[in-house]
């Protein structure tokens, strides 16, 4: 791996920013929607306590048989039909009853200003109306309504309301359980109306008709009863008598609504249920500033909804259109205990919370008289939360594409100083491998640990530099040095020829001359290339340069070669066009000397030598291959170095490794380059004199 | 020969020196050895050799040889000069120091090859000194003209200053006109042992030689990988 996408990778690390972060906004949100929670009962108590300064804690009702009536802005339509209700998001109550499952009812009640309003949806069957002619007036579908009575001696009032047809109504008081219906009690209007399995009965009733019975509360009941006589619905449980009371009539409970209305904050809902769970009042919710926050970007909010725990909480349910609240999650405050809930409602979180009411009698034990409900979103929190989150999730991309950059451009910086010094070692160890003298080494001059490796390699370099010279120029040197006590030997040798000497005397003095034509012709082939490296590195003889062509030259070498090596067997693939090139002809002639005589020393008993010539592009390529054996596989990069000879035999003629430097030699003069290689066939090796386009 | 030849020779290693004098009295020549500049001007202010065999390098200096032979040049304009170096790559820069010597030679050469030159040498001086008794040996290619016996070569008339290891070059290649001699078939001719490249630079030395006199002087011609030929075109 690269040392940049190492970084790279390192630089993933980086992520854990985010993630803790991320883990810091959870930390952080739990922590608000715990305080939130404390200020809401913190704020819950306090209300209680003023509520119960003022006198306007709810009384303890008994619940049993209670009719709950909906606060309604505006009068209701007494016509039969229940849109308006349901337009005014009223809500219905069932009832039923438990021994026929087919006969059951729906009972609306509402109050607006002193007029109770009541609905009733009454499912039958089959409906039967009241025939004036013969029949008795309770063999027909009837409803009953028992309120509290002003009368002395006579706890309750009965009405009951029938119909010959579809239509408006009137309510007959009934005086004496069972005595028919005496008069009709104009001041409660009505209208019944069919529905397909039923009727629908609409009334209403002045609420004075509903008097304060002793105990302090408006008593209301009614029954339902069928014609035919299948059942009884009735939202008491005891048998009417005549000084049973219904239950109690649950009503709005509007100074307490208004004492409320103070502590009305942003986002916040209250309400007060009595002790049965029936919600008494109820305020608006709290001015709600439009959080004008534009949208945050979309992966943003994204990532924010999957971070933030609230997955699991359970789906928004409160009571505030039904005003029942006997199975909310509250239902623990009418035991005493303050509670609070968060609902999920959609992508909103709503904190429900409750503190008990208790009423601190002079005479008795404190009782539970109801509790306050409030409901609280969490906008504020989660205004904040996102605020945060955004300025997080910000903050850290910016970090990390801050320091991810930094780092990668760090690490280019890095590894570009590595792939400099990494280039110019290359490039000095190439030179070196060429014999072109190098450029300097371009030293670091920085003060860490790669400008150290800079100047170590440097200074190896100026050592392998110094040592390459004392190489280079040990040859010339050699030659120079050794030709005079060369020339001592010769000379000596020469004249003991001349001196009588014995037939081993003779021996020996030839022995020595051959030794030391050796050694001449040594010398001579160490100052060839001396001579030649000279000449390459000077631009003297550029006017040699002569435009040749290679096709016909190879063609007069062929000749030659096979003249000069009878015993070989050489071949010529050249093409008939000419080829023309400027060069040095007798240096590429030198140089094809001697790779031809190494083609010739290498080639196998039966192989041939064969001499070609491609057109290669844009240049031309001189080709010298042989059969036979391969090239070592260790010296493939060092052939073309001075003094290196894979050969293993000896022969007569010296051989110091010369040949192939020299060819190298030249074509470097020439601007282009020279490859061995093994065949692809692996059955010999191949030389190529590549020559550039002109 | 009623009087011996004196031959000079001026070199710092004594052992060469005294192999070298050894060899050419057994030739019969009487020999002078100097092993530096000034005791060799000093010798040949009070008499000039026949010929003087002198190496480059004469102890400290290092071309000490050159001013040497400058010196005798102007003291004996005819003398023959024979240079001895210890390195090939100094012909080059020798022959173009055009110090009038009549052959430069590396000290490897074997004595027999310098007794060859010494005593063609010797042979010339000895033609040019004599009136042109009797007709000399001489070879005609087209504008060439050489005189064997004395060494001259003409090109179209013209003299040609050539080396003795040069004219025995030449007059190789142009004894068979037309037909390839190859490296060993001259230096055999010049009587020498050189590398492949000390022949080409000779062979580039002597066509510029010709080319100094006729600038459209192609007669020697190269046959690549086999050596050179004297072109047959006016042969």
């Amino acid at each position: 791996m690269k040392l940049g996408r190492q970084l790279l990778v390192v630089s993933l690390l980086l992520l854990a920013l985010p993630l803790a972060g991320v883990r810091w906004v959870q930390e952080m949100e739990l922590t608000y929607r715990e305080q939130q929670v404390q200020v809401l009962n913190a704020s819950l108590r306090s209300m209680a306590a003023s509520l119960a300064l003022q006198g306007l804690l709810p009384e303890s009702i008994n619940g049993n048989g209670s009719v709950y009536v909906q606060p309604v802005s505006s009068p209701l339509l007494i016509d039969g039909y229940f849109e308006d209700w349901k337009a005014r998001d009223l809500t219905s109550r069932p009832y039923a009853d438990a021994g026929h499952p087919d006969f059951s009812a729906r009972v609306f009640t509402a109050i607006h200003s002193s007029t109770l309003y009541l609905a009733f949806q009454v499912h039958t069957g089959n409906v039967v109306y009241f025939a004036p002619q013969g029949s008795h007036q309770f063999s027909s579908d009837r409803i009953e309504l028992l309120t509290g009575s002003a009368v002395p001696d006579k706890a309750v009032q009965r009405y009951s309301i029938t119909t010959e047809a579809p239509g408006p109504v009137v309510p007959r008081l009934i005086t004496n359980i069972s005595s028919q219906p005496t008069f009709r009690e104009n001041r409660i209007r009505g209208y019944w109306r069919d529905i397909p399995d039923g009727y629908q009965l609409e009334l209403a009733i002045p609420i004075s008709l509903l008097p304060v019975s002793d105990d302090g509360f408006r008593h209301f009941g009614f029954r339902i009863l069928d014609g035919t006589g299948k059942g009884v619905i009735s939202s008491f449980a005891s048998q009417p008598t005549v000084n049973t009371l219904p239950g109690v009539l649950v009503l709005p409970d509007e100074p307490l609504t208004q004492a409320l209305e103070p502590f009305l904050e942003d986002d916040l809902r209250l309400g007060v249920i009595d002790n049965a769970g029936w919600q008494i009042a109820k305020t608006r919710v709290g001015h709600t500033e439009d959080h004008h926050q534009e949208e945050p970007f979309w992966l943003i909010s994204w990532v924010y909804r999957k971070i933030l725990s609230w997955n699991n909480i359970p789906e928004y349910q409160a009571g505030w259109r039904t005003g029942s609240w006997q199975n909310s999650p509250l239902k623990s405050v009418l035991a005493g205990e303050p509670s609070a809930v968060w609902r999920r409602q959609n992508d909103n979180y709503m904190l429900l919370a409750a503190w008990p009411l208790i009423k601190q009698g002079e005479d008795q034990d404190p009782q539970i008289v109801g509790a306050l409900i409030a409901e609280q979103g969490s906008d504020a929190i989660m205004a904040l939360a996102s605020r945060s989150f955004n300025r997080l999730f910000s903050l850290s991309l910016l970090v990390i594409v801050l320091v991810a950059g930094g780092l990668l451009g760090y690490a280019s910086w890095l590894s570009l100083r590595i792939r400099k010094l990494n280039q110019a070692t290359e490039r000095f160890f190439q030179d070196g491998r060429e014999g072109r003298s190098t450029l300097e080494f371009p030293v670091s001059t920085s003060r860490d640990e790669l400008g150290e490796l800079s100047r170590s390699i440097a200074a190896m370099i100026r050592r392998q530099q110094e040592h390459t010279e004392y190489l280079r120029t040990l040859g010339s040197k050699l030659s120079h040095e050794l030709r005079t006590p060369l020339a001592v030997v010769r000379s000596s040798l020469d004249n003991l020829s001349h001196e009588s000497l014995n037939d081993k005397g003779q021996m020996y003095a030839s022995r020595a001359l051959d030794g030391a034509d050796r050694l001449g012709l040594i010398l001579n082939s160490i100052s060839e290339a001396t001579r030649l490296e000279n000449m390459i590195a000077s631009d003297a003889d550029l006017q040699e340069f002569e435009t040749v062509d290679l096709a016909a030259m190879l063609s007069d070498l062929f000749q030659a070669y096979s003249a000069i090596y009878p015993d070989a067997r050489f071949q010529l693939s050249s093409p008939q066009a000419s080829c023309p090139v400027r060069i040095i002809p007798e240096l590429v002639v030198q140089a094809m000397d001697k790779l031809v005589a190494n083609a010739v020393d290498f080639c196998s008993e039966q192989g041939e030598v064969t001499l070609g010539l491609q057109a290669n592009g844009r240049g031309y390529c001189l080709t010298v291959a042989n059969d036979g054996d391969l090239l070592p596989e260790a010296m493939q990069g060092r052939l073309f170095e001075s003094m290196v000879s894979v050969r293993k035999t000896r022969d007569e003629k010296p051989h110091l490794g010369l040949g192939l430097y020299i060819a190298r030699l030249v074509m470097e003069k020439h601007g282009g380059s020279i490859v061995g290689e093994n065949r692809t066939a692996n059955n010999g090796v191949i030389f190529s004199l590549n020559f550039p386009a002109q | 020969m009623d009087m011996a030849r004196t031959i000079a020779i001026v070199e710092d290693e004594p052992a060469i020196a005294a192999n070298y004098r050894d060899a050419f009295e057994r030739y019969g020549f009487s020999v002078r050895c100097y092993s530096d500049r000034e005791s060799a001007m000093a010798g040949f202010r009070l008499a000039l050799p026949d010929l003087a065999v002198i190496d480059v390098g004469l102890g400290d200096e290092m071309e000490g040889g050159f001013d040497l032979c400058r010196e005798l040049r102007s003291m004996a304009p005819q003398l023959p000069i024979v240079f001895l170096t210890a390195r090939g790559d100094e012909l080059d820069v020798i022959s173009g120091l055009r110090l009038g010597a009549d052959d430069y030679l590396t000290k490897d050469i074997s004595i027999a090859h310098m007794m060859a030159r010494v005593h063609a040498l010797l042979r010339r001086m000895e033609r040019i000194s004599q009136p042109q008794a009797e007709a000399d040996e001489t070879l005609e290619r087209g504008d060439l003209a050489i005189n064997v016996d004395r060494m001259l070569v003409t090109w179209k008339g013209q003299p040609l200053d050539l080396t003795v290891t040069e004219f025995w070059i030449v007059h190789c290649l142009a004894h068979y006109p037309g037909q390839v001699r190859n490296r060993q078939q001259l230096m055999d001719a010049a009587r020498t042992v050189l590398d492949n490249n000390t022949i080409t630079s000779h062979i580039k030395r002597i066509r510029r030689k010709f080319q100094s006199l006729d600038d459209g002087f192609n007669e020697i011609e190269t046959a690549y990988g086999m050596g050179y030929r004297w072109s047959s075109r006016t042969g």
